[in-house]
């Protein structure tokens, strides 16, 4: 049952997830099903615990798929494999390597092109230089601003070349400014780079601002409750009404539920 | 300000032990102490030079300096073996585990009698009471440090398809490294302590004999230079490694 079903790059065929929490069963996301085209940007937002981190864990191959199948490039996922990358929001880096050592160690042992030191060096260097890094080659993640962390994360992400690029919150720690500059280095790498993107996201402006399709989840256990497609040409004015209409879309769907009212000021 | 503070935290720090021996001279001067029980300053400088003359004191300070190095070094590596093979296998771990625990309590010193028994009063039974002292805590400590592996680093490792050699020793060691110095700096203080204890019972060289033997002579001075050397020894080999730590460990 793992041939080919379609050109979708990614594809989750009724996806659902349970976790044992202190012995009793709970449903973390419930019948998720959704298909990503080739070089699609996604963006995934819902509450806090509603299973994002879960479902794009499950999407790599870290977590395991009981319920449901999910296929990657046509092929069902049940491990880590070289077609996926990802980045995290605290960007993982080792503190004892170096920002070369670090992308480098991202490259996979089943990686046959990167198995000759010379090419794996020369990429690294090109990595570095494309996410804006050079001049820190040596620099452990210490040395660096929180950003730049998160750039070489990226650099990790993608030595394998893969065919899909997962990105869990990959700002959610970065201040405003560098948020928004990071933003436009990620729309940069998707657009010369040309990979399957799914990013999680608190942010709805940035969900808005980056994705070509909106993913809205509900809250515990998460089932797809909208999908919001951002027909707005890139580069995208954050400021602009069509830009404010589909963020106000968003917003009320996030918010169906979870019952909040406009704030009371009457005494 | 802060600065003054610094230049005049390091003149006491000087001169404090300084102001401390005039002290001590003094009451030995003027008998305000029993000075056939605490000798003087002037006295203890005069027994270590005589020591020194007579090559004494290199021949007792080299003789536990040696134990100390091979028990350490006995005692540390299996520690830090013994803990990665514990941390990493579930069955090997079962498998000492109870064993680890009713040993660890035993107080090293202790088993000196048997040892005597099983190796007679030569180098190996203190070798092994001062291996075992290191071996406890390098193990101890090396075991937690390895528990303490951030598991996120690890799962990063798990994406990245690393095989289980590349996760031990790229991810796993660093993690345990500062853990596994704290545990070799309190085993180097354990095997200095168990050295000393070792020679009083059962030695007729090291730093430790010199001790005692002073005791017998009633030479309450060359006890003085003993256990002197004894301290400052200690303090100087566990600077040596906190120095060798701030190498190793560079990134803490
Ligand atoms: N390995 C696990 N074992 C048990 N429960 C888990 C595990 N991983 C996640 N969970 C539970 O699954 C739920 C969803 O977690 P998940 O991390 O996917 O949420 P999230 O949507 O990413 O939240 P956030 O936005 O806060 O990151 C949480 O309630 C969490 O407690
Ligand atoms: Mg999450």
């Amino acid at each position: 049952m793992s041939e080919k079903i379609s050109d979708n790059q990614i594809e989750i065929h009724h996806v659902s997830k349970q976790f044992r929490i202190d012995g009793k069963k709970i449903d973390i996301l419930n019948d998720i099903d959704l298909q990503f085209k080739k070089g699609e940007f996604i963006s995934i937002v819902g509450a806090s615990g509603c299973g994002k981190s879960t479902l794009l864990r499950m999407i790599s191959g870290l977590e395991t798929v009981e319920e449901g199948d999910i296929f990657v490039g046509g092929a069902r996922v049940n491990r880590p494999s070289l077609k996926t990358g990802m980045v995290y929001q605290e960007s993982r880096l080792f503190p004892w390597f170096n920002v070369t050592e670090n992308i480098e160690f991202g490259v996979s042992k089943n990686n046959k092109e990167l198995s000759d030191k010379k090419v794996r060096r020369k990429l690294t260097a090109e990595l570095i230089e494309f996410v804006g890094l050079k001049g820190f080659e040596k620099a452990f993640p210490k040395q660096l601003s929180g950003g730049m962390q998160q750039r070489v994360s990226i650099a990790r992400g993608l030595i394998n070349n893969p065919e899909v690029l997962l990105l869990d919150e990959p700002f959610g720690a970065l201040d405003a400014i560098t948020k928004i500059n990071m933003q436009n280095e990620i729309l940069r790498i998707w657009e010369s780079e040309k990979k399957t993107m799914v990013m999680v996201t608190h942010d709805i402006d940035e969900a808005v601002y980056l994705g070509d399709k909106v993913i809205v989840l509900s809250s515990r256990p998460g089932s797809v409750r909208k999908i919001i497609n951002v027909n707005l040409p890139r580069e995208r004015d954050r400021n602009s009404p069509e830009f404010a209409a589909v963020r106000s879309k968003i917003y009320k769907e996030f918010f169906k539920d979870a019952k909040i009212k406009e704030p009371e000021y009457y005494i | 300000m802060k600065r003054k503070k610094i230049i005049l935290d390091n003149i006491i720090f000087v001169l404090a032990p300084i102001v401390f021996i005039i002290i001590w001279q003094f009451a030995c001067n003027y008998q305000w102490v029993n000075t056939r029980i605490l000798p003087s300053p002037k006295e203890v400088f005069d027994a270590l030079r005589d020591l020194l003359a007579t090559n004494k004191f290199q021949q007792h300070l080299i003789a536990s300096v040696r134990r100390v190095a091979l028990g350490f070094a006995f005692g540390a590596t299996a520690g830090v073996l013994m803990g990665f093979l514990t941390g990493i296998s579930r069955t090997i771990d079962d498998f000492v585990g109870a064993a680890f625990s009713v040993l660890r309590s035993i107080p090293t010193i202790g088993l000196m009698p048997l040892l005597i028994l099983f190796y007679g009063i030569g180098e190996e039974s203190k070798l092994v009471v001062i291996g075992l002292g290191t071996f406890w805590s390098v193990l101890l400590n090396t075991q937690q440090g390895i528990s303490s592996t951030d598991i996120k680093l690890l799962e990063v490792g798990k994406m990245l398809e690393k095989n289980k050699l590349t996760v031990i020793l790229k991810i796993v060691l660093p993690a345990a490294l500062p853990s596994m110095f704290t545990g070799m700096r309190l085993g180097l203080s354990n095997a200095w302590k168990s050295v000393v204890a070792a020679e009083m019972i059962a030695s007729v060289r090291g730093i430790g004999y010199m001790i005692s033997y002073a005791r017998e002579m009633f030479q309450t001075d060359v006890m003085f230079v003993g256990l002197f050397t004894l301290g400052i020894i200690g303090l100087a080999l566990d600077i040596l490694l906190l120095q060798l730590q701030k190498k190793l460990v560079f990134w803490g």
